[in-house]
């Protein structure tokens, strides 16, 4: 204990519960302390096996060692899904599984020779999005539900950085646009009403139907990054017949005083970041997470969730029953993950943060956790054949 | 006896040159090297080549930030090296074992200091090892000593010890990093008697160190123009793109309390080494979020730090000082998002971020200084004139001399060059 006492951990089980207490005593005394014991619940919903995250420093321009990793939920097994080793110490990011499965994924590795690597049933292709079709380079990415399409952004994006202020950083975009590729003919189109010069479109991500993408939008503003808080993302929509968007996009929410960022759906439950302004709530220390309700358009604070520090990036799993998310909590500076059971009707248990071995470990670590995913099953080590690719 | 002179000799050649020619080497290895007991440093390690040498040599390094420890070691090793190889040379039969075993260890030592790579003289203490292990399979042969042998190793170690001391490569490597170690510790006055006009004449990226050093002994406005300037780039290093660059930067920006700043280039400075951090990363993070009253970050550094071998006393001191200041309230205030979308923004041009601070009113003589003598660089005196009319104050009635040969070029615009006049001489050069 932290003032210097033993302690024992004892575990009891009682049909979901697992209760727990701690008895501690100074070496040497015959008495000690038994502290009220306290409750963790077993949900019978299940859980993905699985969970994919990349491991990077937290902010600024470059970075030495970076890799995607995955972590098995019912150990604390980690292992490398691919590093950047296999990239010349470029960077990989922006990994994505169409409906959880690693079998099928893409990432984005930059630098020499970089492009978009698609990994389908063991084999695995490099495209460069920046020469095909639209010329449009792929950004953030999402996968149609039946695996065919993917809807990217194709953003140009920079940050700044502060004086002196609590937030150190400011990522923004100076224009953005949306294209989709069709991954059976390799054709990307960029739609007329996605790629509109006055309005930067971006965080696209299906419905779990694919009948609707939702994305983010904003009014273009000069002057930035002076101009920064005037950039405030809508939650937007356009419908999907499975070849082509069909109508105009429309909005579901919009404000002057917040802004939205990465919406996620999981059947009719819809949640996103939302902060003051701008893109990239990473370093925005007020960002937290809301759930759309679909009846009446408004968006309400998962509050369970949320703390004074930054909650960004989340995603479902695949039977919705869990979220995993971002969050900067234990130190404002590095993400760390936390899960979290959805109980229906907006409402969220009490998250927990991603267990480790040793909890020392939290805070041992000197990378950030970044865009957490589920996934069904185990990936592959893919350095081999990426490297191939480089 | 005889047995030892020239393991001896070797021992005391490598102990000798390295605290007199590579003291501030060893140090500077010292902060720029890791070593941590955590599974992600282990994982990292073992992803590279050599991994156990690295190991190894990480760990010894730990041991370097004392004052002639690192030669000691490095003695100890290639002394090591030399009856390792005399021992299992000797059993293989080898003629002329111990010269032989002498030249393996000498070469090993000049090419690990040539290339400032200790891990090699750990891969050779291994593979000595090795060898030594396997030479136990043969017949154990008695040392026979001969003094044509004792000459030539002698004459070996002689030969080694004179490419140590006048390699060019090495010297430089001792002289960057007796200039990077004292800047790092704010010993200005190393710095100065390091990097003289001189050498700043034939290296110039150790001019802008030299400026900054001036500037914060005072001495700036009086000496700069004493140095190698070419314009007003000559006083940073900003927009080199490399490890050198940005530990310039962070120095910079922590000298000008610029704490986000200073956290910014020094996290891209420790992105060129191999784990991407370092101690002297990790010690001045520590300090800055300190600084800038981020308690739980400056907490999470030492908790790491105290993951090495020799942090401990460091880290228990550093934590009592979070607990101090923790209970007197001093812990930085949350902006709001209002505060944050305004807040005055860092740009790439440190000339340009000066002049920001200073009309910002968040100057420092130094700062002062190094402005108005950036003006001076570049040669552009009306504006030169403006700052220092409104900072008059800090300099009282006696300028220095620089200034007031700016100020007279401003009186007297065809005045030429004059001796001794060192300001007068830079400005008219580059106009003519």
């Amino acid at each position: 204990m932290t003032d210097g006492s033993e302690c024992r951990i004892e575990r009891k089980l009682s049909g979901d519960t697992l209760w727990i207490s701690v008895c501690s005593h100074y070496k040497g005394e015959k008495t000690g302390i038994r502290y009220k014991a306290f409750p963790v619940f077993i949900s019978n919903d299940p859980i993905d096996p699985y969970i994919a995250y990349r491991l990077i420093e937290p902010g600024y321009e470059s970075w030495t060692n970076m890799g995607i990793y995955q972590r098995e939920l019912a150990s604390f097994k980690e292992s490398a899904i691919v590093t950047n080793s296999a990239n010349n110490k470029g960077c990989v990011n922006c990994h994505t599984f169409s409906e959880g499965n690693p079998k099928k994924m893409l990432f984005h590795a930059r630098g020499a020779g970089g492009g978009t690597v698609f990994v389908s049933n063991g084999k695995v292709s490099k495209t460069n999005l920046a020469t095909a079709g639209p010329q449009k380079q792929g950004v953030y990415p999402s996968w149609h539900p039946d695996g065919r399409f993917v809807a990217f952004s194709s953003n140009s994006t920079h940050q700044c950085f502060t004086r002196n202020d609590s937030q150190p950083i400011e990522v923004y975009d100076t224009t953005s646009d949306i294209i989709l590729l069709d991954t059976e003919t390799g054709e990307i189109t960029a739609p007329k009403v996605l790629c509109r010069e006055s309005v930067w479109e971006t965080f696209p991500g299906w419905s779990s139907d694919g009948k609707t993408l939702f994305f983010c939008a904003a009014d273009a503003v000069d002057g930035m990054p002076e101009n920064r808080s005037e950039v405030h993302y809508r939650l937007m929509a356009i419908d999907f017949d499975g070849e082509k968007f069909i109508g105009e996009p429309h909005s579901i929410f919009q404000s002057d005083s917040l802004s939205v960022s990465f919406p996620r759906c999981s059947g009719n439950n819809l949640m996103v970041t939302v902060s003051s302004y701008g893109t990239f709530p990473i370093w925005h220390r007020e960002a937290d997470l809301y759930m759309l309700d679909s009846t009446t358009g408004t968006l309400s604070e998962a509050e369970a969730l949320n703390s004074d520090e930054t909650e960004s990036y989340h995603s479902w799993s695949s039977n919705g029953k869990w979220v995993i998310f971002s969050s900067r909590r234990t130190d404002g500076r590095y993400t760390r993950l936390f899960i979290s059971h959805y109980e229906g009707d907006g409402r969220f248990t009490k998250p927990f943060l991603l267990p480790q071995k040793d909890p020392q470990e939290n805070i041992l670590r000197l990378k950030s956790y970044n865009i957490p995913e589920f996934i069904t099953e185990r990936a592959e080590c893919l350095d081999k054949n990426v490297s191939k690719l480089f | 006896m005889k047995k030892a002179i020239a393991p001896l000799l070797l021992f005391t050649a490598v102990l000798v040159s390295g605290i007199t020619c590579r003291q501030y080497t060893f140090l500077q290895m010292e902060n720029l090297g890791l070593f941590l007991n955590s599974s992600d440093y282990f994982r990292d390690l073992f992803a590279e080549a050599r991994p156990i040498s690295h190991l190894a040599a990480n760990f010894l390094i730990q041991f370097f930030n004392a004052k002639y420890i690192g030669a000691l070691i490095e003695a100890i090793l290639l002394t090591f090296v030399a009856i390792s190889c005399r021992n299992s040379f000797t059993r293989f039969r080898i003629p002329f074992a111990e010269t032989l075993a002498v030249t393996a260890s000498c070469a090993v030592w000049i090419i690990s200091a040539v290339r400032n790579d200790f891990s090699l003289t750990v891969s050779a203490t291994l593979i000595a090892s090795a060898i030594s292990v396997i030479s136990l399979l043969f017949k154990r042969r008695e040392y026979q000593f001969s003094s044509t042998g004792c000459a030539g190793n002698s004459a070996v170690i002689a030969v080694a010890l004179l490419c140590i001391v006048l390699c060019g490569k090495i010297v430089n490597t001792e002289r960057w990093s007796k200039i990077e170690y004292c800047a790092m510790r704010h010993d200005w006055k190393k710095v100065i008697d390091t990097a003289t006009p001189e050498l700043c004449k034939q290296d110039q990226g150790m001019l802008p160190y030299a400026l900054l050093a001036l500037s914060y002994d005072g001495r700036l406005p009086v000496e700069m123009f004493y140095y190698p300037i070419k314009n007003q780039g000559s006083l940073d290093t900003e927009g080199w793109d490399s490890q050198e660059g940005y530990f310039f930067g962070y120095l910079l920006y922590d000298c000008y309390g610029c704490t986000n700043e200073a956290i910014h280039q020094l996290f891209q400075s420790s992105s060129y080494l191999p784990f991407g951090s370092s101690f002297c990363t990790l010690r001045q993070l520590s300090r800055l979020c300190f600084q800038a009253g981020e308690f739980e970050l400056a907490r999470k550094y030492c908790t790491i730090l105290d993951k090495s071998t020799l942090h401990r006393k460091w880290v228990r001191s550093f934590i009592s000082q979070i607990e101090q200041a923790e209970k007197e309230g001093k812990a930085r205030p949350e902006s709001t998002s209002a505060e944050s979308s305004t807040a005055s923004l860092i740009t790439h041009d440190s000339s340009f971020n000066t002049a920001a601070l200073i009309s910002d009113g968040l100057y420092s003589k130094p700062m002062v200084d190094r402005m108005l003598c950036s003006l001076l660089a570049q040669r552009n005196l009306t504006a030169f004139k403006k700052l220092l009319d409104s900072q008059r104050a800090l300099y009282g009635d006696e300028l220095p001399s620089s200034f007031k040969q700016a100020l007279d070029i401003l009186d007297n615009p065809m005045a030429g060059s004059a001796a001794g006049a060192n300001y007068i001489n830079y400005y008219f050069s580059g106009t003519e």
